[in-house]
């Protein structure tokens, strides 16, 4: 305690040590002058007696330096044998301190990757994220549809990437950042390769790289004059891990070709490792100039009109900002900018857009913020989930550090002779904290080491679950493995520190136990109880959650359904494609154990993707707030049939192309809730929905979820495939007898067979889906439980230790009771009564506890409320199930004192 | 009255100064202008030791735990820091005072019979 005085207190010793030196020299003064001399002389001749001032005060610093580190070595020292003399007590604690700092270390490293890292770019601390935010209608379409539903959204068209890039006089730079980073097809063919292989591509503007600061280990990075329209062989940089992966880090990799979604590139440069673009969790392997976009994008609905390149909101407008200019003032110049663009551009021209929309895009603002850690990608979907993570391992410690702090005053029971000689020796109060405190340094230290080797391998289990991120311990993950450990230390060994270095408890070396330590280790035991609580009342609102999510109805079958994408060359025009899908479908229908195959597109099931269509019914006016957006699936022959969908009034769409129109219009199949939703309780078939044109209503189908298992009802419409073939990436359903241990290589043949140029990619099950749907809540909740389980061991071993140490010291009290006629029954309800109440009271302030902590979870939950008694209860019963049994052995050994022996013991 | 050392003079061994430092501070509180004085007056000015490499010397002593010192008025009202012996000062001085005469009279007795 004395030595972080010391540390601490250094200016008031500087003070200090200043006017004790002066008084010296002015007393020698006042003697010379007193001894006849001159001021003048007195004051030289004073000086000369002392010596250099400077000198001595540097001396003296240097003494209280090295009294300091010597008093602190042997603190260590001591602390080290002391441990040395206790290995099960050293390897119990510093196991169990071990589990809380590695747990706490690496739920940190996922959320350091996440929210904290700064990007490895040029003065990241000035870049920021151009959004606009509104008080908009959500959904509101093309467009200009600057907003996303919550009323904000970070997509800009490209011409305000231009505008704000020629125009600003607030930001330095300004750059653009394709919004949407899709998987593209690549193929090697500058290095012979034929194969397909799916990779991440960022569109990037030419100043990309030049601006951010980030150069390339060979060749050059991406500049200005590679992003313009009509480049013949348009140049792109790969990652450095990419290089690595892909191309073994062969250096003759600049100037060969790829071609990248049938558009033949040249690799002009690797990017230095480290840097994996701006989105948060997001790793291109390639980027090229924006401007190409158009181009790899001509298949593509949106590519085939290149108006929407200028039109639709894509592009991520980031920048740096002036020297000396703050956000505020960016976002003031900016949103000028952008409302006098907005003006300009005639929506009357786009046919659509309302008056209304014209007045709703009027209050839009440009607002601009930081982005120096990057943006967007994962951080809003993992945001959460790992705050809650933090939340749970951080409880964890704190039972960690109940429980110690409890062995520690326990242990020092034991110690109580020594450090009473030690104090009778003469040694301060603050010395003996100091030496306590130094003891739990050292207990945290090592545990912290442990920690960081078990953080290691939990790290590694966390990369699993946030897959995008890249997971690495870099300074602000150690400082904080460092942080947590003094914090622990000073948690866990204070407290007993102050206990047992208290001068009146030491008093005596004649070995009596001071009584008043009892009330403290009750404290501690109730402690670990109550967050063990809060620990059990997480993990079972989460195994709820999991459980009710589980058993949400999709709406489709999820056993024996394999999935697989295919991506079609370019070369097949859209109007052949049915009829290729058709030929894939009855061949893959054909291998054995299959019973029915068919595709679908634009819908990634349960995988957060929902590109969202305008419709209109005549003779149904929408409420006041609603809007009519339906998500569409565009479904092969068979669709409902090998999803497992039932369809509850009217009739699929049929094999062939006359059975997928009705009456001259276009067929359409509509969920169960939009057939209510729009026609209530009349009789839907027949009737027509508008979307680009007019579409009849053959069918109702079961409701589904659609892109998440939480989302409400919504219109789900399902059209023909032959009536709108206009994706090029299609997944197909097999529907199986069981599951089929070579399947994948089957279709692969198939598909080759049939379209050898085809490219198909992620074969998996409906039933991984599903799994990874509900990856957080399933993590959660696994983890809660383990540390739950944990926290109730801890505590109930500390509930254990109390009660046994408290039956030991009344063994005599006991022994008289019984002597006096108390019946065995009698003595073993009391033990058990005493823990029980400890419990009951760990309990009680556990619910506090949980109702608090849970309440910050209370949006990941499902099905289940926040404060759930039903849960709390059964937490409570648990607990007290537990802490009963931990004091049955104590109250059982009390039963077992033999009146004669205790009293002789006197 | 003033004394001006010769260097060699001032290279008192630290032991022995630390133990006359606790020797003094043991008749009662004082503050280090007056150890300075004191050191001299006993020693008939012998034993010159330049007065700034005492302080360092009172620190050590101080953060040792053997002086305790408080902030308090002089006779002419001045604050200067009085050093005090504490507990653990009496022991180490009983044992250095117990040492420091074996090896003085070790060195006599060597001094007497080469005589």
């Amino acid at each position: 305690m004395r030595w972080i005085q010391q540390v601490f207190g250094r200016r008031a010793y500087e003070r200090k040590l200043a006017s004790e030196l002066t008084f010296h020299l002015e007393q020698q003064i006042k003697d010379n002058l007193a001894a006849g001399m001159s001021p003048e002389r007195a004051r030289v001749e004073a000086t000369h007696l002392f010596g250099g001032l400077d000198q001595v005060k540097e001396e003296c610093r240097d003494e209280r330096r090295w009294v300091w580190l010597e008093r602190w070595g042997k603190d260590v020292s001591f602390a080290v044998r002391s441990l040395r003399r206790s290995p099960g007590f050293t390897s119990v604690v510093i196991l169990t301190l071990a589990l809380g700092i590695g747990a706490n270390t690496a739920v940190f490293t996922a959320v350091n990757a996440l929210m904290l890292r700064p990007l490895p770019i040029r003065e990241p601390e000035r870049f920021v994220l151009l959004t606009a935010a509104g008080p908009v209608e959500p959904n509101q379409k093309f467009p200009y549809p600057l907003f996303d539903k919550k009323g904000n959204n970070n997509a800009f068209p490209y011409p305000f990437y231009e505008l704000f890039r020629e125009e600003t006089q607030t930001l330095a730079n300004v750059v653009a950042v394709g919004g949407w980073v899709m998987s593209r097809s690549m193929v090697a063919t500058g290095f012979g390769g034929k194969a397909e292989e799916s990779i991440t591509a960022e569109e990037v503007s030419g100043n990309y790289f030049p601006t951010l600061g980030v150069s390339t280990v060979i060749g050059r990075p991406l500049d200005v004059s590679d992003d313009r329209l009509g480049a013949t062989e348009p140049a792109v940089v790969i990652s450095h891990e990419f290089w690595r992966r892909r191309f073994n880090g062969d250096p003759t990799v600049i100037g060969k070709t790829l071609r990248l979604d049938n558009v033949s590139v040249t690799i002009v440069g690797v990017v230095v490792s480290g840097f994996s673009g701006v989105q948060v969790g997001i790793k291109p392997d390639l980027w090229f100039p924006i401007r190409l976009a158009p181009l790899l994008d001509r298949n593509l609905p949106w590519g085939t009109d290149a108006n929407i390149f200028e039109t639709l909101p894509w592009i991520h407008i980031l920048g740096r900002l002036q020297p000396g200019v703050s956000s505020a003032q960016a976002a003031a110049e900016l949103d000028r900018l952008f409302q006098f663009k907005l003006a300009q551009m005639d929506p009357r021209r786009q046919g659509r857009p309302s008056e209304k929309l014209r007045q709703d895009l009027a209050t839009q603002r440009i607002d601009v913020v930081p982005a120096g850690t990057g943006y967007a990608g994962l951080r809003s979907k993992y945001k959460e989930p790992l705050f809650a993570l933090m939340i749970i391992v951080g409880v964890m410690q704190l039972v960690a550090c109940a429980n110690v702090a409890g062995l520690l005053l326990a242990r020092g029971a034991a110690r109580s002779q020594e450090l009473a000689l030690r104090s009778a020796l003469g040694a301060r109060r603050c010395w003996l904290v100091g030496q306590l405190l130094t003891e739990s340094l050292l207990l945290a230290a090592l545990a912290a080491f442990t920690g960081v080797l078990l953080a290691e391998g939990s790290t590694r289990f966390l990369a699993n679950y946030v897959g995008g991120l890249d997971l690495w311990a870099d300074r602000r993950v150690l400082l904080f493995a460092f942080a947590a450990t003094i914090v622990t230390a000073i948690v866990f060994g204070l407290v007993p520190a102050l206990r047992l270095s208290r001068r009146e408890l030491i008093g005596s070396l004649k070995g009596q136990i001071p009584g008043g330590r009892q009330r403290l280790k009750f404290a501690l035991v109730i402690t670990q109880i109550g967050f063990a609580f809060v620990l059990l009342a997480v993990a079972g609102l989460f195994a709820r959650t999991l459980r009710n999510l589980s058993s949400i109805e999709t709406g489709f079958q999820d056993s024996d359904r394999q999935l697989f994408d295919l991506n079609l060359t370019p070369d097949i025009k859209p109007q052949d494609r049915p009829s290729l899908y058709h030929r894939l479908t009855a061949a893959a229908e054909a291998l054995p154990g299959v019973e029915s195959v068919t595709a679908y597109q634009g819908v990634d099931l349960l995988g957060d993707t929902a590109f969202a269509e305008a419709f209109s019914v005549p003779g149904y006016t929408p409420a006041r707030e609603e809007t009519l957006e339906s998500v569409n699936v565009i479904v092969g022959p068979r669709f409902f049939e090998t999803m497992g969908i039932p369809l509850v009034r009217g009739r699929d769409f049929g094999l062939r192309e006359e059975d997928t129109r009705s009456h001259g219009a276009p067929a359409i199949v509509i969920s169960k809730w939009s057939a209510r939703k729009l026609f209530g309780e009349a009789d839907p078939i027949g009737r027509r929905i508008k979307l680009d044109v007019e579409f009849e209503i053959v069918g109702v189908a079961e409701d589904i979820k659609y892109s998440s298992l939480r989302e409400a009802p919504r219109f789900v419409f399902y059209l023909p495939l032959v009536q709108r073939p206009n994706m090029f990436r299609t997944t197909f359903a097999v529907k199986t007898t069981g599951s089929i241990a070579s399947l994948g290589t089957s279709l692969r043949n198939v598909v080759a067979q049939i379209d050898p140029q085809a490219h198909m990619s992620g074969l998996r099950t409906i039933d991984e889906k599903l799994d990874q749907a509900l990856s957080s809540e399933r993590l959660i909740a696994h983890l809660a439980g383990f540390f739950g389980l944990a926290a109730l061991v801890l505590s109930s071993m500390g509930l254990f230790g109390l009660m046994s140490y408290n039956v030991s010291a009344r063994t005599q009290e006991i022994g008289i009771r019984m002597a006096l006629g108390a019946s065995l029954r009698r003595v073993l309800f009391q033990i058990l009564q005493q823990g029980f109440f400890v419990a009951l009271v760990g309990c009680v302030v556990g619910i506090g506890g949980a109702c608090a902590v849970t309440r910050l979870a209370a949006s990941l939950l499902y099905g289940v409320s926040s404060i759930d008694w039903l849960t709390f209860t059964a937490a409570a019963i648990l607990l007290l199930m537990v802490t009963l049994l931990a004091c049955a052995i104590p109250a059982w050994r009390a039963s077992m004192v033999n009146p004669a022996v205790a009293l002789r013991a006197e | 009255m003033v004394s001006t050392m010769a260097p060699e003079n001032s290279d008192l061994l630290q032991g022995t100064l630390d133990m006359l430092v606790l020797k003094i501070v043991a008749l009662g509180p004082i503050h280090g202008y007056a150890i300075a004085q004191r050191i001299r007056q006993i020693s008939s000015e012998v034993l010159c030791i330049q007065q700034g490499s005492l302080y360092p010397a009172l620190h050590r002593l101080e953060s040792r735990g053997w002086l305790s010192a408080e902030w308090r008025k002089t006779e002419t009202g001045r604050e200067a820091k009085y050093y005090k012996l504490t507990k653990m000062g009496r022991k180490q001085l009983d044992v250095e005072e117990e040492s420091w005469d074996r090896l003085s009279s070790a060195i006599a007795s060597v001094m007497r019979a080469t005589a």
